[in-house]
């Protein structure tokens, strides 16, 4: 505040501003954790199917149990990526490596998808979509739903 | 006292598998061979029960065996059969023209042989590894390939009716059929350990070479350097369990990767300036096109096809040739009922070998340094066209948005020309038929010996190479 007018610089506001921002971002990377984070951004992605509630919960478990993003498909530094980028996005249209962001994101979406009943009921809509267990091709070979095996070529 | 065999082979892997397979083949009954591996011999039942989470134990990367001072990459298996264990299986050949890239293009070196040297050696790896193939190729063949092609996905099928054999369902040993005890590939998309083992590796397809009665195998044993005297080695030094021995061989062939064949001619005193220059690999990026209206399935395998509309050509005088690579993992596209109207392109750029990236000698005998400063200008020229060359190539699709990688892969996995074959010593270390310029009893194999890289995978080429170099050697 100035100290004749009583009001606030545009120069100090828009440091307040940036500052408030930067402290939201920081306490809201805080509080949620990548697990989080996921649960919310399958939440959003796939609210236009009626996905069985305990689903994002289970799958979220299951992974963390079994070191599933510690594995080749998300390591640390792609995690944190995913977090902090959620974050942004809810606040600004735009920021560097935001395809990147959203690429991961419908990685996230497919490993959720592969790991439930939604392809094998053949992309229905109108079926409940329900966790069948963590999408691991050693545990479940030739299950890429989109392969030859699911679209034999017509002759 | 020191063992005495009639062939000494270091590493387990492709090149050595390959030359060790004709060999027998064609050597005496009464010789006896010493094959040394550094690493240890992980069966296939053993790395599978460690995926499905059954078994736990520790395998070596590659990474715990140089050192670098960069943030580049090399990958490889150093383990019973080598890379075989970690590759995806992509056996393209190389094109006639990728031999003589400097007569045609001004770039690069020309290799001392042409395609036609190496086309029956191609013929005879291809039916070993059974691999599946399509009728019509960019590349000149006698004969159709043993297995029938992989299916091409709708997208691959719109290209090659544009395309033609420039657009081709990929050559692979991913077997389309069953065969012997390998499975039919059914796209599971983890081919660095497949989980019904239809890959081709040295385990499954070579494994039985090793049990030739001929033949002493022991791993853990990492080969040092050589004994040398005038023109001939004598003897071959390797660590195992923490002991240094000796073994004496008539014929030595380093079988090893690019960046541990050069190493040992180092460690032994190869004076060759070209010894270690010149480590490269192709460089790839990544793009995805989202389509309008065009689902992209019902292709098999994890790569479905291969294009070459950017491979060869008079571009090839100003930046690289550059291979496409159609992927067929069950990625999706986040997008309510368009969850595949996608496509996954990897774009393959050949580099060219420069002299200022190369393996050196470190403190530490058994690690070799690599020093590498970045990939070629020749290479980022070609990079720098992918966004036109998109709109080139791709354009008549109906595509939405494309979205292309700004930045390159750290590893294509191929580790190549520390050792590069040539017509004399001047600008190569080894002669056309993979022998020491210098000394005359020591065949230096794999893709450590290409003068110049191309777009293309090097595995199939640098184990046709090693059917031919046991056969000259032989001759």
């Amino acid at each position: 505040m100035t100290g004749k007018t009583g009001k606030i610089s545009r120069r100090k506001f828009l440091w307040i501003a940036l500052l408030t921002v930067i402290a939201a971002v920081i306490g809201t990377v805080a509080i949620l954790d990548f697990n989080t984070v996921v649960i919310k951004m399958l939440k959003h992605d796939l609210a236009h199917l009626k996905v069985d509630e305990t689903s994002y919960e289970t799958f979220v478990r299951e992974a963390e149990q079994k070191q599933h993003w510690q594995g080749k498909f998300f390591d640390w530094k792609k995690r944190q990526l995913v977090r902090f980028s959620y974050m942004v996005d809810a606040i600004l249209p735009s920021f560097p490596y935001k395809y990147k962001y959203l690429q991961y994101r419908s990685d996230i979406v497919g490993d959720f998808l592969l790991s439930t009943d939604f392809f094998i009921n053949k992309m229905d809509r109108d079926k409940t979509v329900t966790y069948i267990g963590l999408y691991n091709p050693y545990l479940r070979p030739c299950s890429n739903p989109f392969s030859n095996l699911y679209y034999p070529q017509k002759v | 006292m020191t063992d005495r065999y009639d062939l000494i082979i270091v590493g387990t892997g492709f090149a050595s598998s390959f030359f060790l397979k004709s060999y027998l083949e064609k050597a005496g009954t009464n010789k006896k061979v010493l094959v040394l591996e550094r690493g240890k011999f992980h069966p296939y039942t053993e790395r599978l029960a460690l995926k499905r989470g059954q078994k736990r134990f520790q395998i070596k990367k590659a990474g715990q065996t140089y050192s670098s001072d960069v943030d580049k990459i090399w990958v490889f298996d150093p383990n019973f059969g080598g890379s075989s264990n970690c590759w995806t299986g992509c056996t393209p050949r190389f094109l006639p023209n990728d031999f003589k890239i400097k007569s045609l293009y001004g770039v690069g070196q020309d290799w001392p042989i042409s395609y036609d040297d190496i086309e029956p050696y191609y013929n005879e790896v291809e039916n070993i590894m059974a691999i599946s193939g399509p009728e019509q190729t960019p590349f000149p063949k006698k004969g159709p390939y043993p297995l029938p092609a992989h299916q091409l996905s709708t997208v691959d099928r719109l290209l090659q009716s544009k395309y033609g054999d420039k657009y081709i369902s990929q050559p692979t040993a991913r077997a389309s059929r069953t065969v012997g005890e390998r499975g039919a590939c059914c796209s599971s998309s983890v081919c660095d350990l497949c989980p019904v083992n239809s890959k081709f590796t040295i385990e499954n397809g070579l494994g039985y070479i090793y049990e030739d009665p001929r033949v002493t195998v022991k791993y853990e044993a990492q080969v040092i350097g050589l004994d040398t005297q005038e023109n001939l080695a004598k003897s071959v030094h390797y660590v195992q369990e923490n002991t240094e021995k000796k073994a004496d061989g008539e014929t030595i062939v380093l079988g090893a990767n690019a960046v541990f064949n050069a190493h040992i001619l180092l460690n032994s005193g190869d004076s060759n300036l070209n010894t270690g220059t010149g480590i490269c690999e192709q460089v790839g990026v990544f793009a995805r096109l989202y389509y309008n209206d065009l689902d992209n399935v019902g292709g098999s395998s994890i790569i479905s096809a291969n294009g070459y509309m950017m491979y060869d050509g008079e571009h090839r005088k100003n930046y690289a040739g550059c291979i496409i690579e159609s992927f067929n993992t069950p990625f999706v596209r986040n997008e309510a009922g368009k969850w595949r109207k996608l496509s996954i392109f990897k774009f393959i750029y050949e580099d060219l070998p420069q002299q200022e990236n190369k393996i050196v000698l470190s403190d530490d005998e058994r690690k070799p340094k690599v020093v590498y400063n970045s990939h070629s200008d020749y290479a980022q020229r070609g990079i720098a066209r992918l966004p036109e060359d998109i709109n080139k190539y791709f354009g008549f699709l109906p595509i939405e948005k494309v979205e292309i990688d700004d930045y390159s892969q750290k590893t294509e996995f191929h580790v190549c020309s520390t050792t590069k074959m040539g017509l004399t010593s001047d600008d190569s270390v080894i002669d056309k038929n993979m022998v020491h310029h210098k000394y005359r009893n020591v065949l230096v194999l794999g893709s450590s010996s290409y003068p110049s890289i191309t777009p293309a995978n090097p595995t199939l080429t640098l184990s046709a190479l090693s059917l031919r170099a046991a056969e000259k050697y032989l001759a």
